[in-house]
């Protein structure tokens, strides 16, 4: 059959209507009451870790500092209304910030909201906040101590806008002291963690080819060597 | 759109891990799927730009495994109909359960759209998901027959009937008094 038909060319017609512009909404998770973007100039990473606030008690929410309000209202967001498949289970008003970094493009956070449940995504959700957002759910956070185990996940550029790239986890704190990242180019760079949880932001051309969590004495406890492109790579140990 | 020969560079340099390739592969190929997923799921919709990002993850995550770059563009739309044929199929649903469009603000206002692309929206949101999947990918989209039978997972005998059957019903729901478009109307059993 030719595509040049008028039902077809009707068709087309349609598309060019109905396609809207070509990048993505940010993600809502309030599909029945949609959720407005408030622009707080800064750029926020949400962890929500319904495994690790409530399974180890690390106290993450006693030492955080409370965000803000329109940020908390926007963690809160994430699920109300949401449809139980797409709700991560956000407990509002809990989130603290752990970790704060300054970057190119202003102040990116790590922050941690308490979970009324595991959620659909396995345990964390993150997301962006400000004028570009919505990294989605990956990645669970293993609070378990045997065996070590560390995490991570890559925010890539590209995906809605240009965003800063980091690599961000989690290790279990009681026995991590530091993660190592070594990069492909050879070298490496050591970030502090905050109750467990590392946030840092990459060079437009660093590529991590291996995470390791150490202790005190720099032995390796666990490591994640597998490519990090995309976000949330789960877990392995050596 | 960058031409499929800069298409294909990029996407072998991403491949291999290139971050400015892989920024630059999903600032390309971004347009074309969140596009062709709000078609097949339905503008507007908050599950369609789910599965936009969700798509576009997939696609992040799936460049190291991208076997021939020649075919990226197949490649790329069978992880973006993945998703919006999943996505499609749970909006339907949800739509029976509620009784109720899944609508966000700004995308494809209906208020701007003149009568008739507002007739072929309501007739193409009533086809099944495959049939809108394949009528995206051919005439939005532009994929020849064999690339939408790739990204599809079918046959291209198959998008071909798919598209046939799709434009039938089309023509079916939107001109039902039309001679032209009775002989397509099932046969009626004698009474």
């Amino acid at each position: 059959m030719s595509v040049n038909d008028p039902v077809l060319d009707d068709l087309r017609d349609m598309f060019a209507w109905f396609e809207g512009p070509a990048t993505p909404r940010p993600r809502a998770r309030r599909p029945r009451a949609p959720r407005r973007l408030i622009l707080v100039g800064a750029i926020a990473l949400v962890l929500a870790a319904a495994s690790v606030a409530s399974a180890d008690g690390l106290g993450l929410f006693d030492g955080g500092t409370p965000v803000s309000p329109q940020v908390q209202a926007q963690i809160a967001a994430s699920s109300q209304g949401a449809p139980p498949a797409l709700d991560p289970g956000i407990e509002a008003g809990t989130a603290v910030t752990l970790i704060t970094i300054p970057t190119e493009q202003g102040t990116a956070s790590l922050v941690v909201s308490r979970a009324t449940r595991a959620s659909y995504c396995d345990g964390i959700a993150f997301s962006w906040l400000g004028d570009r957002q919505g990294l989605g759910c990956d990645g669970p956070v293993e609070s378990g101590t045997v065996p070590p185990a560390i995490d991570f996940g890559q925010a890539v550029l590209g995906i809605l806008g240009r965003s800063p790239r980091f690599v961000w986890g989690h290790v279990q704190p009681a026995q991590a002291s530091t993660v190592r990242l070594d990069l492909t180019d050879g070298t490496q760079r050591d970030i502090p963690l905050t109750d467990g949880f590392y946030l840092t932001e990459l060079g437009a051309h660093d590529q991590v080819d291996r995470v390791e969590a150490l202790d005190p004495s720099g032995a390796v406890l666990a490591a994640q060597s597998e490519s990090p492109v995309g976000i949330g790579i789960p877990t392995t140990t050596p | 759109v960058a031409e499929p020969s800069d298409l294909i560079q990029l996407a072998r340099a991403a491949r291999r891990g290139d971050p400015v390739a892989v920024d630059r592969f999903l600032e390309t190929v971004q347009p074309l799927v969140v596009r062709a997923v709000r078609l097949v799921v339905g503008s507007g919709s908050a599950i369609a730009e789910e599965a936009c990002q969700d798509a576009l993850l997939d696609i992040v995550r799936g460049l190291p495994s991208l076997a021939d770059p020649e075919r990226v563009r197949a490649w790329t739309m069978r992880i973006a109909m993945r998703r919006a044929v999943r996505a499609a199929r749970g909006q339907r649903l949800r739509d029976r359960l509620s009784g109720t469009a899944d609508q966000i603000e700004g995308v494809g206002d209906p208020t701007a759209v003149p009568e008739r692309a507002l007739l072929v929206h309501e007739a193409f949101a009533a086809l099944p998901v495959r049939m809108r999947a394949v009528a995206v990918l051919r005439l939005s989209v532009g994929l020849s027959e064999q690339e939408t039978a790739d990204a599809l997972g079918c046959a291209p005998g198959t998008v071909k009937s798919r598209l046939h059957g799709a434009r039938a019903r089309l023509q079916r729901a939107l001109d039902p008094a039309d001679p032209a478009t009775s002989s397509l109307m099932p046969a009626r059993r004698p009474t």
